[in-house]
């Protein structure tokens, strides 16, 4: 059975579709990611698994349940964790701990202290909330998820802020909670790295669309070689290219780097090809594959990002296959102010997934983060 | 367990209402508000007390002179003054839901709470975890309810502390209107109380809804003395003001017998403001995504 489903599920802001008909199916007893750009609709699909979010269309599934009674009885049994954790700042761990067990009945002290010491908090700290670092806040809101023995966690980005030891422990008790106790867990997060080591499960979320959902033996499939080539001149570049290669066989990186996919060409060729037309090329590589390339690639590479920038070369190749279709290119891209209310920026409404609004920088910074660290990796 | 639910949901609101720092600070300030507000009256009466009464005759002002035509004190007058401090002393205990400017209190108590437990995710997290958003509303109006009563019943206790101090007998008569008086004031109390929470959840932080509520506060009273005044002078009735927000208090306070249209205003506006704020804002919080 699915612990969590949607069919066909459709959430709009001010007449902008934020989620178009959405089909996950999360299985019971599995770690699912879920996998996207900033914009590209996860959190407003967990706020909608989780009652925050109104859907327009579509029906969601909890263990089964449909009806609106039912659903609230099941989230009963779901820990969640969405957006900044939800903590009063006046009051310690312990504080918190019960100001939210007391909402769920639950008066068992010595367990929440237990949970407290479990995500590595100390229960009798008198220390309060507002003077926590971010990874100690991110540390109790895991805890605070895990009050009532919920059969499913939903969380999104929960190692956002967490030291390198702390993104270990956490990953640890997610596989442990999933391996021992056998919780269904659903988990978003930008650090694919992270996410690949602990996920089964993908869901890939790109522009409001299920762009595919996939398992891990799949996925390692998609993690290809490729030639990474670093032009000097990549308008000329992609001219040769284009003549040289299918489309669905090159990427765009950031930096005039192309990814060359079609590895019946070499470095060798593809050096000559480069010479013959007299295209500098600065360097050139063979790489291994990687997690976050293949979903990269999957999310319809960069491509749509650097058309963005207006310039002509890139308009030349325009998204070209069908993931790439699925992916908005910046001129149809879901620039929406997702706030009913107008305060989306007061309150930081979406989190991640508050679209920029400026209209000219589709490619957001998270991704220029990824690529220049890829660049830099690579150097 | 539905009917646990909201129980469980008010036990959580009560705890972190407890824990809040301006629950015991604005109780404080109360506190001492009433007793200022007596202090002046004590003031008052030693120093009426203190005036040594003169032989005089009324002049034809009929002010009362001496032989050398300089204004004295009658012990008639100086009587008088000390009854109208005695009254001002019985009129605050009566009017201590008034006095002790609970309304006040409770719209800044009100708007950190709520807003605070938007802000914070607090409420985000209980519709997480299934908690029904009917029972989040109620749970947080009934905590707002429950704070309005301590504070009335707490203001009520230290004015009857105070009025005892110079206190001049209390009848059987006086006690009825201190029972009217501390009804009508929390019924009162309580509509301005629904408003404020009516704003809290409309604004969802606690910035925004203090400013609204602040601001309305200020700008009703003076929309409403402006017309009140301009109305005055040309004549007109001035009774619509008491049906208006918020301005039911005075009338609520007042130990004179009130009228059918006093108690009209008093009695069935307040319910009017509770129905309606609760029904605008319970609609919008069940309609709205929460953030």
């Amino acid at each position: 059975m699915n612990a969590l489903e949607t069919k066909d599920l459709t959430k709009s802001y001010r007449g902008k579709v934020v989620l178009d008909k959405v089909s996950v199916a999360v299985r019971e007893g599995e770690i699912y990611g879920l996998v996207g750009r900033n914009g590209a609709g996860k959190t407003t699909l967990i706020r909608a698994l989780l009652g925050l979010a109104r859907p327009d269309s579509g029906e969601i599934s909890i263990n089964g349940a449909t009806s609106p009674s039912a659903l609230e009885s099941e989230r009963k049994k779901i820990g969640s964790l969405i957006d900044s954790p939800a903590l009063a700042p006046h009051l310690n761990a312990l504080d918190n701990m019960k100001s939210i067990a007391l909402s769920m009945g639950v008066r068992d002290v010595p367990k929440l202290k237990e949970l407290l010491e479990r995500v590595g908090l100390d229960p009798n700290d008198p220390k309060k909330v507002k003077n926590f670092s971010l990874g100690m806040k991110q540390r109790l809101a895991i805890a605070i998820a895990l009050i009532g023995d919920p059969r499913i966690l939903i969380l999104d980005e929960p190692v956002n802020g967490l030291d390198p030891a702390g993104i270990f422990e956490v990953r640890e008790l997610l596989r442990r909670l999933n391996q021992v106790e056998h919780i269904t867990i659903l988990i978003s997060s930008h650090l694919l790295s992270e996410l690949g080591k602990v996920a089964n499960s993908y869901g890939i979320l790109e522009g409001g669309k299920l762009v595919r959902e996939l398992r891990s033996s799949d996925l390692d499939e998609l993690c290809k070689p490729y030639v990474k080539v670093v032009v000097g001149d990549l308008k000329a570049a992609l001219r040769v290219v284009a003549k040289n290669y299918k489309p669905q066989d090159f990427d765009i990186l950031p930096y005039n780097t192309l990814a060359l996919y079609d590895l019946s060409k070499d470095v060798s060729y593809v050096a000559t090809m480069f010479s013959n037309a007299n295209v500098p090329v600065l360097n050139i590589s063979r790489c291994e594959g990687d997690l976050e390339s293949a979903f990269i690639s999957l999310m319809g590479g960069l491509h749509g990002a650097d058309a963005d920038k207006d310039e002509p070369v890139f308009e030349e190749f325009a998204p070209r296959s069908a993931s790439e279709e699925a992916y908005a290119p910046p001129a149809q891209a879901p620039h929406t102010n997702y706030d009913e209310n107008s305060n989306a920026a007061d309150d930081n409404a979406l989190g991640d997934d508050a679209v920029d609004t400026s209209g000219d920088n589709d490619i957001n910074d998270d991704e220029h983060t990824a690529a220049d660290k890829e660049v830099k990796d690579e150097k | 367990m539905k009917n646990k639910d909201f129980a469980f949901t008010l036990s959580s609101d009560l705890f972190r209402l407890k824990k809040l720092k301006s629950v015991t600070v604005g109780l404080i300030l109360m506190v001492l508000i009433i007793f200022l507000t007596f202090a002046v009256c004590w003031v008052g009466m030693n120093l009426v007390s203190r005036i040594e009464v003169g032989e005089g005759a009324p002049n034809e002002d009929g002010v009362y002179v001496d032989e050398n035509g300089d204004p004295v004190i009658t012990q008639l007058e100086k009587d008088a003054l000390i009854r109208s401090f005695d009254d001002m002393n019985k009129g605050n205990l009566m009017s201590s839901g008034a006095v002790a400017s609970i309304e006040f209190f409770v719209m800044i108590i009100v708007c950190i709470f709520v807003g605070k437990d938007f802000s914070n995710g607090t409420v985000r997290l209980m519709v997480s975890r299934g908690t029904n958003r009917v029972h989040v509303f109620f749970s947080k109006w009934v905590s707002a309810a429950v704070l309005v009563t301590i504070y009335s019943v707490i203001a009520l206790i230290v004015s009857g502390l105070l009025f005892s101090v110079k206190g001049n007998g209390f009848s059987g008569r006086d006690f009825g209107t201190l029972a009217r008086c501390f009804a009508l004031e929390w019924l009162v109390n309580i509509s301005t109380m629904s408003i404020f929470v009516m704003i809290a959840f409309l604004c969802r932080s606690s910035g925004s809804s203090l400013g609204v509520s602040i601001g309305s506060y200020i700008v009703l009273d003076i929309v409403i003395s402006v017309i009140a005044t301009v109305m005055q002078l040309s004549g007109g009735n001035t009774d619509w003001m008491m049906f208006m927000p918020l301005q039911q208090m005075t009338v609520a306070s007042s130990s004179a017998t009130l009228n059918a249209t006093q108690l009209c205003a008093v009695i069935i506006m307040p319910f009017v403001y509770i129905a309606a704020s609760i029904g605008i804002s319970l609609g919008t919080f069940l309609k709205r995504d929460i953030k």
